[in-house]
C-alpha cells in the first residue's frame, strides 16, 4: 500500500522514540532496542505499507546512536570521547560514526526483520542491497 | 491465520549474529555493541552528573541509620554521620563512587591475580612473583589478627559494607570506564582487600634493598675501603632525633667485615636492579608556637610517592560525635592517613630503615628439608592458585623456612640467580595493624593519644611528625626495628646459623624520638633517624640533602606563617650543589677554555642552584656532576655486579680533602690521573652534552623534568606526560618526572585549624570526570587550596556546594 511520506517520516520517527527509550531504561541489555523496532515491523508489514524498512530502521539508527554520542558529549561537556579515541587511536569522530553504524545495521536489520515474519508485503530493499 | 514465512530466518539469524558478535570481546577490544552504545556505554563516564547533584538521596543502603556527605567546590566529601559505623560505612560508599576501579584494581596488583583481567603470560610472571613475595599472605595473617581487635574490625567491616553497597546499585552505565574497556566487573569488596591495599603501599616503601650488592661490595673492597666508599653515616647528617647524648656506638660509624661473609660463603657475581625506588620519601615539619607568628605551632607534610592518576590520596573530612579529622586517605581504606583534626596535625616520612633481608639457605636438592645448626629441618610448602581469564588456574608451589619465603627457587629461577635458593625475611610479612594507628590518631586530642596511636605502627618504618595546639611537638622513629649486631641485615645472612636469626625489636621506648625541642622545630627528610650515639646498630638507606636544607631554613628563620612555609615547601634549591659546585669550580682552570665555556663558567658561578623550570644553569651543573661520577667510579662501575655508586657526598669529600686518592686515576690509561684532571674531563664531556641538549630538548630543566603522571594501564589518553616542572630529587620540591611531593600540607593549629594543601591529580578516579586531574596544573605550579575544615554541621551545610544523604 502506497503511503504518504507524513506516515514515511512517521515511522522513522516512531523508531528513533523506540531506541531511545529502551536505551534510557538503564537496566536493559544493550540490544533491548531491537525488540520494539522488530515489532514494529511486524505492524508495518501488517498493514502492507510500502517501507524501505531497512533504510528506514538503519538511518533511525544510525542518527539516534551517533547523535547521542555528540549530544552526550556536548551535555556532560567532557573529554571522553577525545580520550577513548586516543585509546582506540582513532579521531573522535570515528567513534561516532561507528556508533552511528551498529546502531544503524542493528535497527535497520531489525525492522526489516519484522517486515519478513509473515512477509506479507513485496520488499526487496536489503535484498536489492545486497546484490548491488 | 496468517503463516509464519520461514524465510524470516535469515535476516534474523543475521541479526542474532551481529548482537552476539558486539556482545563478544574481540582483537583487545571491549564488546562494542555495549561500549559504543551511547546510553550505556562509555560515553555516559563523561557524567559529572551525580557528584554536582545539589542535592541527592540515596535509600536502601543498608547504612544503620543515616549519613550526610557534604562536597564543596572541589569535590570533597565531608562526611557526617551521628555514629563511627555510620561514619565509616559513608566513608566507604563515597570513596567507591569516586575511586572504584582504582582501588579494587590496586587489590589485585598487590595479591598478585592481574592473570584474572589480563590474558598476557606477563601477568602470570609477576602474580607469581607478587605471590612468592608473600603480600597476599602477609594480608591474611593480617586479616587474622585484626579480627581480634574489636575497634579495627568495625571499621573495616563498615568501610567494607559501604563501599558493598556502592557496588550493589551499579548498572552498566554507570560502571567505571576501566572495566568497560578491560570488560570485567568489580568483584564485592572485603576486609582483606582493604589490608591489601595497606600491605602495598608498605611494599611501595620498604621494599627496597642493597643486600646482594652491599655483599658483593664488602668482599672485593675489603673493610677499610668499603666503609670509604659505602660509610653508614656521611658526617653531612641532620638526625630525625636531635639532642641525643650517650656513648658513641661505633657500629654506626663504621662497619668491619663479619667473619662470616667470604668467598666460601658466598661466590655469586651476578647482581639485580632493585624494581624498587630508593628516593621515595617525604619531607615534614613542624615548629612550635615560639617560632611562628600567631604562637601556635604549623605542622608540614609532603609525601614523596610515585605519581599516579588516579591518585593514591583522596581528600576527605570525617565528622562524628568522637572525631572531626581532615586530611587524605588512601582509597580503599578506612580513616585519614595524613592530616589534622582541631586538636592535633601528623604527618609522615618514610623511616628509609632496611627490613628486607636475604638468607643464604642450605636446601636439599628434592626441596624437603633445609640445614639449621647442623640439623635438617623440614622446608614448608604451601600452595597458591592463580586464577586466570579463560585459561585454567596456575597452581604454585611456593616453600618457606623459619626465616620467610624462599622467592626464587628451580620453579622460578628466571628473574634473579643471584637470590636463588634464598628465604626472605621481610618486615612488610609479618601480620600487623596499621589501620589501628590512623583510626586512633583521627581521634586524639593530646600528645599521650598520639603515643598511644602510633605505637600500633609496625611496618614500614615510617617517622611521625606530630603537632599539638597546646604547643607540644613531637617526631618519633616508628615501627619495628629488629635489634641487630653490627652490619646484621646489610649484606646476605647465614640461613643455616640461628645466630643470623633476629630475636627481638628494639622496645617502643628506645626508638628514636624528640619532643619539644630547644630548637623548636623538628623535622623528618628520610635523613638518619639519630647521630652515632644511639645504643642499637642499625641501618638503611637515607638521604641527607633535603635535612640539611630544611634545618638551616628553620633554624634562621623565625615569626613562620603558612605563606613562608609554602615557600619552604616548593623551594627548588639543591642544597648539595650549593656545596659541589664551588668545589667543581675551584678544580677547574679556566686555561684553555673557549670564550662560550669561560661564560658559561660565569654564569654558573651567580646561580643559585635553584631547580626552577626556567632556569638554564641546574642541567650543566648535573651533567658535569655525573660525569664527574662516572670517570671517578669507573672502579666500581667495572664490576660485574655494579649497581650502585657511592653517594654523593662521598666524592665530594674526596675531592675537597684527597685530590690525589686512587679512585680518580681512570682505569686503563697509562698516565695517573687526579682530581683536577677528572673535573676537567668532566666539564668537557657536559659541555658536549649541554650543547647537545640545546639543539634538542633545550636546556631548561622544565625541559629535562617532564611530569609523567601515569594511569595504571599506562594509556597515555588517561595520563598526564609532558608537562614541564621545577624541582630536584634533593631539592625540598623533590618533584622528579615520574614521582615527588604527591600531597601537600600546610596546618597551622589554633581556635580554629588552618589547613592548606594540594595533591597532584583530582578528586574523581573517573577519566572522563572534569575533576579527573583539575589540581595538576595548580599543585605544579606550587599553589595550595586553603581547606574548608567544617566545625559543624550546621557550618558544613551552610559552605558546602552540594549533598548526599545516604539512608
Amino acid at each position: 500500500m502506497k503511503i504518504s511520506r507524513f506516515i514515511k517520516f512517521l515511522v522513522f520517527l516512531v523508531a528513533i522514540a523506540l531506541i531511545v527509550t529502551s536505551g534510557l531504561i538503564a537496566t536493559l541489555p544493550w540490544w533491548s532496542f531491537t525488540v520494539p523496532l522488530f515489532l514494529l515491523g511486524v505492524f508495518i508489514d501488517h498493514r502492507q505499507w510500502d517501507i524501505k524498512t531497512f533504510w528506514t530502521g538503519g538511518l533511525a539508527g544510525f542518527f539516534t546512536w551517533g547523535g547521542a554520542m555528540i549530544f552526550f558529549e556536548q551535555k556532560y561537556d567532557s573529554t571522553i570521547l577525545k580520550k577513548i579515541g586516543e585509546v582506540m587511536s582513532v579521531d573522535k569522530m570515528v567513534l561516532v560514526l561507528i556508533s552511528g553504524c551498529i546502531g544503524g545495521i542493528l535497527a535497520g536489520l531489525a525492522l526489516y526483520t519484522g517486515t519478513k515474519v509473515f512477509g506479507k508485503r513485496a520488499d526487496k530493499d536489503l535484498e536489492e542491497l545486497i546484490q548491488n | 491465520m496468517k503463516r509464519i514465512n520461514p524465510s524470516f530466518l535469515f535476516p534474523f539469524s543475521i541479526l542474532v549474529l551481529l548482537i552476539w558478535g558486539f556482545s563478544t570481546a574481540m582483537f583487545d577490544l571491549p564488546p562494542l555493541g555495549k561500549f559504543m552504545n551511547p546510553f550505556l556505554g562509555f560515553i555516559q563516564n563523561g557524567s559529572d552528573v551525580d557528584i554536582d547533584n545539589l542535592e541527592r538521596k540515596i535509600s536502601d543502603t543498608g547504612i544503620n541509620n543515616s549519613a550526610t556527605i557534604y562536597f564543596d567546590e572541589r569535590k570533597v566529601p565531608h562526611i557526617f554521620a551521628d555514629s563511627e559505623d555510620d561514619l565509616y560505612f559513608a566513608q566507604g560508599y563515597v570513596t567507591a563512587s569516586l575511586r572504584l576501579w582504582q582501588m579494587d584494581f590496586i587489590s589485585y596488583v598487590a595479591a598478585g591475580r592481574l592473570s584474572e583481567i589480563f590474558t598476557d603470560d606477563a601477568y602470570l610472571n609477576y602474580d607469581r612473583s607478587q605471590r612468592r613475595l608473600g603480600l597476599l599472605l602477609a594480608a591474611k595473617k593480617s586479616l587474622t589478627l585484626i579480627e581480634r581487635d574489636p575497634i579495627t574490625l568495625k571499621a573495616l567491616s563498615n568501610y567494607t559494607k559501604g563501599v558493598n553497597a556502592y557496588i550493589k546499585g551499579l548498572n552498566y552505565a554507570e560502571l567505571p570506564l576501566e572495566y568497560k574497556l578491560l570488560n570485567y566487573e568489580p568483584e564485592e569488596w572485603s576486609n582483606l582487600k582493604s589490608i591489601l591495599l595497606l600491605k602495598h603501599m608498605g611494599n611501595n616503601l620498604s621494599g627496597y634493598e642493597e643486600d646482594l650488592n652491599m655483599t658483593n661490595l664488602m668482599l672485593a673492597l675489603g673493610t677499610v675501603n668499603f666503609n670509604k666508599l659505602f660509610p653508614q653515616s656521611n658526617g653531612h647528617t641532620t638526625p630525625v632525633m636531635q639532642e641525643l647524648v650517650g656513648e658513641l656506638n661505633p657500629s654506626l660509624k663504621e662497619i668491619i667485615q663479619p667473619d662470616y661473609l667470604n668467598y666460601s660463603f658466598i661466590s655469586s657475581k651476578t647482581t639485580y636492579k632493585s624494581n624498587y625506588n630508593p628516593q621515595l620519601g617525604s619531607n615534614s615539619w613542624v615548629v612550635d608556637g615560639q617560632k611562628t607568628t600567631s604562637g601556635f605551632p604549623i605542622l608540614c607534610n609532603d609525601p614523596h610517592l610515585t605519581l599516579s592518576l588516579p591518585s593514591i590520596w583522596l581528600e576527605v573530612q570525617l565528622n562524628c560525635p568522637e572525631m572531626n579529622v581532615y586530611g587524605v586517605a588512601i582509597p580503599g581504606t578506612p580513616s585519614v592517613i595524613i592530616g589534622y583534626n582541631e586538636n592535633i596535625a601528623w604527618g609522615i616520612t618514610n623511616g628509609a630503615d632496611d627490613v628486607k633481608d636475604w638468607y643464604k639457605m642450605k636446601i636439599s636438592e628434592d626441596y624437603s628439608t633445609y640445614q639449621m645448626d647442623g640439623k635438617q629441618v623440614k622446608l614448608k610448602r604451601h600452595f597458591e592458585t592463580i586464577n586466570r581469564k579463560g585459561k585454567k588456574p596456575f597452581v604454585d608451589t611456593i616453600y618457606s623456612s623459619v626465616h620467610g619465603p624462599i622467592v626464587f627457587d628451580k620453579s622460578f629461577p628466571n628473574i634473579n640467580e643471584g637470590l636463588g635458593n634464598h628465604a626472605l625475611r621481610w618486615e612488610l610479612l609479618e601480620p600487623s595493624n596499621e589501620f589501628l594507628t590512623f583510626i586512633k590518631l583521627n581521634k586524639a586530642k593530646n600528645y599521650n593519644d598520639y603515643v598511644d596511636a602510633i605505637k600500633h605502627y609496625k611496618c614500614p618504618i615510617q617517622n611521625f611528625t606530630f603537632a599539638c595546639k597546646d604547643n607540644t611537638i613531637s617526631i618519633n622513629h616508628q615501627g619495628n626495628i629488629p635489634v641487630r649486631w653490627e652490619g646484621q641485615g646489610m649484606f646476605i645472612l647465614d640461613g643455616s646459623k640461628s645466630t643470623h636469626l633476629y630475636k627481638k625489636y628494639i622496645p617502643i621506648d628506645s626508638l628514636p624520638a624528640s619532643k619539644n625541642p630547644s630548637s623548636h622545630y623538628l623535622l623528618s627528610a628520610n635523613q638518619h633517624p639519630t647521630t652515632d650515639n644511639y645504643p642499637y646498630y642499625y641501618y638503611g638507606y637515607f638521604f641527607e640533602t633535603r635535612a640539611n636544607r630544611i634545618n638551616k631554613l628553620l633554624k634562621n628563620e623565625q615569626h613562620f606563617d603558612q605563606r613562608k612555609m609554602q615557600r619552604l615547601q616548593t623551594d627548588n634549591t639543591n642544597d648539595f650543589a650549593s656545596q659541589a659546585l664551588p668545589e667543581l669550580l675551584n678544580h677547574l682552570s679556566v686555561k684553555g677554555l673557549n670564550e662560550k665555556q669561560i661564560s658559561l663558567i660565569k654564569r654558573l658561578k651567580s646561580w643559585s642552584f635553584d631547580y626552577n623550570r626556567s632556569g638554564q644553569m641546574a642541567l650543566f651543573f648535573e651533567l658535569w656532576w655525573k660525569n664527574t661520577e662516572t670517570l671517578t667510579w669507573d672502579e666500581i662501575s667495572n664490576y660485574s655486579f655494579y649497581s650502585v655508586l657511592p653517594e654523593n657526598y662521598v666524592l665530594l669529600d674526596l675531592l675537597k680533602n684527597e685530590p690525589e686518592n686512587a679512585y680518580f686515576d681512570r682505569l686503563g690509561t697509562s698516565k695517573t690521573e687526579h682530581s683536577n684532571l677528572i673535573v676537567r674531563k668532566a666539564f668537557f664531556k657536559a659541555y658536549v652534552e649541554y650543547l647537545q641538549k640545546g639543539d634538542n630538548a633545550g636546556v631548561e630543566w622544565g625541559n629535562n623534568n617532564k611530569l609523567m603522571i601515569l594511569h595504571p594501564t599506562s594509556k597515555k589518553a588517561f595520563s598526564i606526560t609532558d608537562m614541564k616542572s621545577s624541582g630536584h630529587p634533593s631539592a625540598i620540591n623533590a618533584t622528579s618526572t615520574s614521582w615527588g611531593p604527591s600531597w601537600r600540607m600546610i596546618v597551622e593549629l589554633g581556635d580554629r585549624p588552618r589547613g592548606y594543601g594540594i595533591y597532584a591529580g583530582g578528586q574523581s578516579g573517573n577519566a572522563g570526570s572534569k575533576y579527573y586531574d583539575n589540581f595538576i596544573a595548580p599543585w605544579n605550579k606550587g599553589k595550595y587550596y586553603s581547606l574548608n575544615f567544617y566545625m559543624t554541621k550546621g557550618e558544613a551545610k551552610k559552605l558546602s556546594k552540594s549533598q548526599w544523604i545516604l539512608k
